[in-house]
């Protein structure tokens, strides 16, 4: 039988389901305003002298242990995703601070097109604010994350600058602007949420450039460092560890709670008058529709039939060029150095809608190049033939990553595996991606202007990866928000059309995907609605 | 514990020799002991690595490198992928391979926070900053 923790029969004001990006925000935030705040993690908190950024073994981790995937990290804290029907694989991680654990940190506004689509362009749908309404929290976000950067980018609004100043562009950045310039194109410095200064508790990054596998110096802005110290402190109760398998709801289909598995496997039940799923656009959906009752026999929420639907994921394009100079391509931050917004606004002219958004990274390390070869015939990858390679290539190059906005596709979706479980047998997600026709002629488009840029700024050889299978970063979409209830499965403020007091502050409420990274958006979205919870506390529905 | 035996340790040998050599400078998985050494440390962190690196060398016995590679690479490439990744990522582990590299590894580089716009000293960001907003507006709509 469910229990409650420690056997209290505790109902916690607000239950918030993962403390990732969005539900470290909401749980700080509600803990100071005097909500008693309850998160579940199926995670563990994750200790910065874990990461192999400052050791030898770096590169070798980063691909099992430390990997984006969690079907091929494979850890007892995953869930496995059948991605058999996907051309893109989810990514993301399962700990306090949730995917910003591993997230690059780049820290990059929507622009004010992304939130009118069907105004402006004819397709997908409006969100029900505009940027400017979004503004503010925006501001607020990059004060608390602690964002380095230059204000007045060109590609934005004038707005309030950010926090800290600007990270080192380093070699890599400056070759690339100086192609950009050539063409005429935009490029800017690109804001990041990692401190170039000690900026509240958090160290300056020191340019390990290992971001993307936890950052070991404790620089880089994770939700474990940013928020939980200061939520715990104000009162809130992180339990680790507490795999969620239901929502709860009563007769009147008010939410009531959670039920989850602790580490010894027993079922526990955590009551609240206010749930905030945060678990991401899969683990979310993957909740509530394991949360189907006989009223909501398609899923809790879903009277729209939304729910699920819509999965975006950012699919992924790179650009590779080779230059006869050493370029220290392994050098941090990674981060973004400088990013393009040159052609993320909607040219009809160009044979498909939206844009895409591109950025410069560091290459990584010498294993990471390896990784290219395994096709190759054995002479050509080895023998002599491997330092050769090595040597010209290593240190030598640089990528323009190229992320393309993906339309809103009723037919991607989350759905349950029949067969697939977690450690703890709790129906595994299932994912249908395909990649749309716009997508794919953004995509051809796109590497090749990237292609003319890195000609322009002198690559010697120059090679494409046209789609990333490992690239879905960002997981947006699936329980869209809207005005209409028939269209949408939340409101404005993140709340279920049909249970009042459950809410979605994840990237999941996501009418269009953008071609900027998420984070700042889910997050300044989360704050938005938090803020408005706040306010609104003596409104809230609960259950009796 | 080792995670190979003598036997198993002397076949990686072989085929990591074939595979990093010493040429162009760089010196060769043995002369960085890559098999003696760094194998270990691989597999410390990476014990998923064991199981199949073991299961190859064993079908290869009293083969010399290159023969035994190309064997793999036939026979076993789960395998042989297995061994490539050990023996690449142990070799790159090496301070002696990085130093012939010019790779420092991933280290901390620290920087003065306070000069890091070179781009507006020296005119670089000066024509996007003069091209004027690039966005679209939407106010209104
Ligand atoms: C490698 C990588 C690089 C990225 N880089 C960037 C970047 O540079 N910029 C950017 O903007 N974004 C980036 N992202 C995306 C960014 O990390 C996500 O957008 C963000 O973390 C999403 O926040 P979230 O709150 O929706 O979910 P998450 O941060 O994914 O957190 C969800 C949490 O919910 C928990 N959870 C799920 N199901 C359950 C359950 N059943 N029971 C209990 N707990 C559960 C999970 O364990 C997890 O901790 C990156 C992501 C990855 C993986
Ligand atoms: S580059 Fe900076 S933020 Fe990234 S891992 Fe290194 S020190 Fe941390």
């Amino acid at each position: 039988m469910a229990k409650n923790p420690g056997g209290r029969d505790e109902v916690a004001d607000v239950l918030i389901i993962g403390a990732g990006a969005s539900g470290s925000v909401a749980a700080a935030h509600l803990a100071k305003a005097g909500f008693s705040v309850v998160c579940l993690e199926q995670g563990r908190k994750i200790d910065a002298s874990e990461y192999f950024g400052d050791k030898p073994e770096w590169e070798v981790t980063s691909q099992k242990q430390w990997h984006p995937n969690p079907n091929v990290r494979d850890l007892d804290t995953d869930y496995p995703i059948n991605t058999d029907e996907s051309d893109v694989n989810p990514l993301m991680y399962n700990a306090v601070g949730g995917s910003t654990i591993l997230y690059a940190a780049h820290w990059q506004r929507f622009i004010p097109s992304d939130f009118r689509v069907k105004t402006m362009d004819g397709i997908a749908d409006d969100w029900p604010f505009t940027y400017e309404d979004l503004a503010p929290f925006y501001d607020q976000m990059e004060e608390e994350m602690g964002v380095s950067g230059l204000s007045g980018d060109p590609a934005y609004p004038a707005g309030k600058a950010p926090p800290l100043p600007p990270l080192p562009i380093n070699k890599i950045g400056r070759k690339a602007a100086e192609g950009m310039n050539k063409l005429g194109w935009h490029w800017w410095p690109s804001p990041n949420s990692i401190p170039s200064k000690p900026y509240r508790g958090r160290n300056a990054c020191v340019r390990r450039g290992t971001c993307l596998t936890g950052c070991p110096e404790k620089a880089k802005a994770s939700m474990d460092l940013v928020y939980w110290p200061d939520a715990i402190a104000d009162g809130a109760r992180l339990i680790t560890g507490a795999r969620v398998s239901k929502i709860e709801t009563n007769e009147q289909g008010l939410a009531t709670g959670a039920i989850y598995v602790d580490r010894s496997g027993r079922e526990r039940r955590q009551r609240a008058n206010v749930v905030i799923m945060c678990a991401n656009s899969i683990g979310t959906t993957r909740l509530l529709l394991l949360s189907a009752t006989g009223k909501a026999s398609n899923g809790l929420g879903n009277s729209s039939g939304l729910l699920g639907r819509n999965l975006m994921m950012h699919p992924y394009a790179a650009v590779n060029g080779l230059f006869d100079e050493p370029m220290e391509s392994w050098l941090g931050p990674s981060g973004q150095v400088i990013h393009s917004m040159e052609f993320a606004e909607s040219d009809p002219s160009r044979g498909f809608l939206r844009g895409g958004k591109w950025q410069v990274m560091p290459s990584g390390g010498p294993l990471g190049l390896r990784a290219g070869y395994s096709g190759k015939a054995l002479d050509d990858a080895w023998g002599a033939n491997f330092h050769k390679n090595t040597l010209r290539t290593f240190g030598r190059s640089f990528e323009w990553g190229i992320i393309a906005e993906d339309l809103p596709e009723y037919e991607n979706r989350v759905v349950l595996d029949s067969t697939l479980t977690d450690s703890d047998g709790i129906p595994s997600p299932k994912i249908l991606y395909r990649n749309a026709e716009n997508t794919r002629k953004l995509l051809d488009f796109h590497v090749a202007r990237a292609r003319e840029a890195m000609e322009a700024a002198g690559a010697i050889e120059i090679s494409h990866t046209s789609l990333m299978r490992d690239c879905g970063w960002h997981l947006m979409g699936t329980a869209r928000m809207g005005n209409d209830p028939e269209t949408s499965v939340v409101d404005q403020w993140c709340r279920s059309h049909d249970v009042p007091n459950l809410y979605i502050m994840d990237g999941s409420t996501f009418v269009t995907s953008s071609s900027a990274n998420p984070t700042a958006t889910i997050t300044a979205i989360a704050l938005r609605a938090t803020k408005h919870m706040i306010a609104n506390r003596r409104n809230q529905e609960v259950a009796a | 514990m080792s995670a190979l035996t003598q036997t198993e340790r002397d076949i990686l040998a072989g085929i990591a020799d074939y595979l990093i050599p010493e040429a162009e400078g760089m010196p060769s998985a043995s002369q960085v002991n890559l098999a003696s050494e760094l194998a270990d440390r691989v597999f410390a962190v990476r014990h998923d690595l064991v199981g199949p690196v073991r299961g190859a060398l064993g079908k290869v016995p009293g083969l010399a490198g290159e023969v035994a590679a190309k064997k793999l690479a036939d026979i076993d490439p789960e395998g042989f992928h297995a061994i490539t990744t050990v023996a690449s990522a142990g070799y790159f582990m090496s301070p002696k391979t990085r130093e012939a590299l010019g790779y420092p590894g991933q280290e901390s580089r620290p920087f003065d926070p306070d000069k890091t716009t070179d781009y507006l000293e020296d005119g670089l960001l000066q024509p996007v900053i003069d091209r004027g907003p690039i966005y679209k507006p939407t106010p209104g709509l």
